[in-house]
């Protein structure tokens, strides 16, 4: 064995391989370099292991306390989130609930902005009309249509006011009630006021009403 | 593992304080050794120890049953106490600690060596330290201490392999060995 081997067989004798130490050993007699290396991991190797430290009484009860005195704490702090997530999860049952029951129906809002558009509104096959409005009508019905008349009084007073606050803006015609008839021919020309697109679109909707729930059994 | 400790820790987890005591009674020597070891100062070990105890019962619920306990606990310590060195070697006023420690005389005897090699110890990285201490002290295997230290096998290994040269390097500075000594590979 020449010295470069002898080192690599000292680090696997410090890694664990004791058998080793006998090769070792005679390479070792006869080189002093070699001899001072074993030395140095003979006593590595034979390093005495952390004695366990006794400690005092005090000391395990100062420990023993603050892990008691943790867990206490830790506790009250899930109780704590625990009673904070059930709040807000019986917030979130409860307000869609309340909402239900002091506003009966949001759903005619997209109804009258879907009609209120200032195109003209094709003719459409009486048949398929239902199944466009008729399902909120039916589900909420006169609330429905409180909500909805009280929704385009108020969308009429808000454009009246907007129109006299700006004259530039004021339209070429008179806001009026159209019939229903004249839907789709009277919105070609200039500025739409918007009271008219908005009772014109209540209207529309109001006609589109089924005269009995008898024609809809399935609803 | 230890259908006793099993039981001890189910107590536990029941916020009883009586086994809570047990558990403390029952690992604190070692844990308590280990962290004098690796700290150095007395004192600092048993805040790093109590530390060591808190999270312990914070984690219990974690410890896979089936496993022992006690090398779970140690490896709670190993960690805790590394942090604890990473931390320390950022305040600059620990280096000046250590280096009063390299003024001391060398001498030539086994116990002086011993003595020697632990100062060297001083010196290193504490993950470097740590990983000697629990493979040549505690007789840890590798697997133990990577997963303790949670890094690979052969990182430990190149860990330990640095340790080894620099501890042999300071006691040839030290002149515990002569520079006739061959080098380590
Ligand atoms: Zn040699």
């Amino acid at each position: 064995m020449n010295c470069p081997d002898f080192a690599h067989k000292v680090e696997e004798y410090l890694d664990g391989c004791k058998a080793l130490r006998t090769v070792l050993a005679d390479h070792a007699a006869e080189c002093p370099g070699c001899r001072e290396l074993l030395a140095w991991a003979d006593r590595i190797v034979s390093l005495p292991p952390p004695e366990p430290t006794t400690p005092a009484p005090e000391w395990t009860e100062r420990v023993v306390q603050s892990v008691l005195r943790d867990r206490r704490m830790r506790r009250q702090r899930r109780t704590v989130a625990f009673a904070l997530a059930a709040s807000l999860v019986l917030a979130a049952l409860i307000l869609p609930i309340l909402r239900w029951t002091t506003t009966p129906d949001a759903n005619p809002t997209p109804v009258v902005a879907e009609n209120a558009k200032p195109q003209p509104i094709p003719e459409q096959p009486r048949e398929s009309v239902p199944e466009l409005s008729l399902g909120p009508a039916l589900r909420f019905g006169p609330a429905s249509l409180e909500a909805t008349r009280n929704l385009a009084s108020e969308a009429a007073r808000q454009a009246t006011s907007l129109a006299a606050g700006a004259p530039g803006l004021r339209p070429k015609a008179e806001p009026r009630a159209d019939p229903v008839a004249d839907l789709g021919r009277n919105a070609t020309g200039g500025l739409e006021p918007v009271v008219r697109s908005t009772r014109r679109a209540f209207d529309a909707w109001l006609d589109l009403l089924p005269v009995s729930t008898d024609e809809k059994p399935g609803l | 593992m230890s259908v006793d400790d099993a039981r001890l820790v189910k107590r536990c987890q029941r916020d009883d304080p009586e086994a809570i005591r047990e558990l403390v009674e029952r690992f604190q020597g070692e844990v308590l050794g280990l962290c004098v070891r690796l700290v150095g100062d007395r004192h600092e070990a048993e805040d790093v120890a109590q530390e060591v105890f808190l999270r312990i019962f914070r984690s219990l619920h974690r410890w896979d049953s089936t496993r022992p306990l006690r090398p779970w606990i140690m490896a709670i310590a190993v960690n805790r106490c590394r942090t604890f060195l990473a931390q320390r070697r950022k305040r600059p006023e620990t280096l000046e600690d250590l280096s009063g420690v390299a003024v001391r005389p060398s001498s030539t005897g086994d116990r002086e060596l011993l003595q020697e090699i632990r100062l060297a110890l001083e010196d290193v990285r504490p993950e470097y330290r740590i990983a000697f201490v629990l493979f040549h002290e505690q007789g840890r295997p590798y697997e133990f201490i990577a997963e303790a230290l949670r890094r690979p096998v052969g990182t430990i290994k190149t860990w330990l392999h640095r340790c080894r040269q620099a501890v042999l390097e300071r006691l040839r500075q030290r002149g515990m060995i002569s520079e006739v000594g061959h080098e380590l590979p």
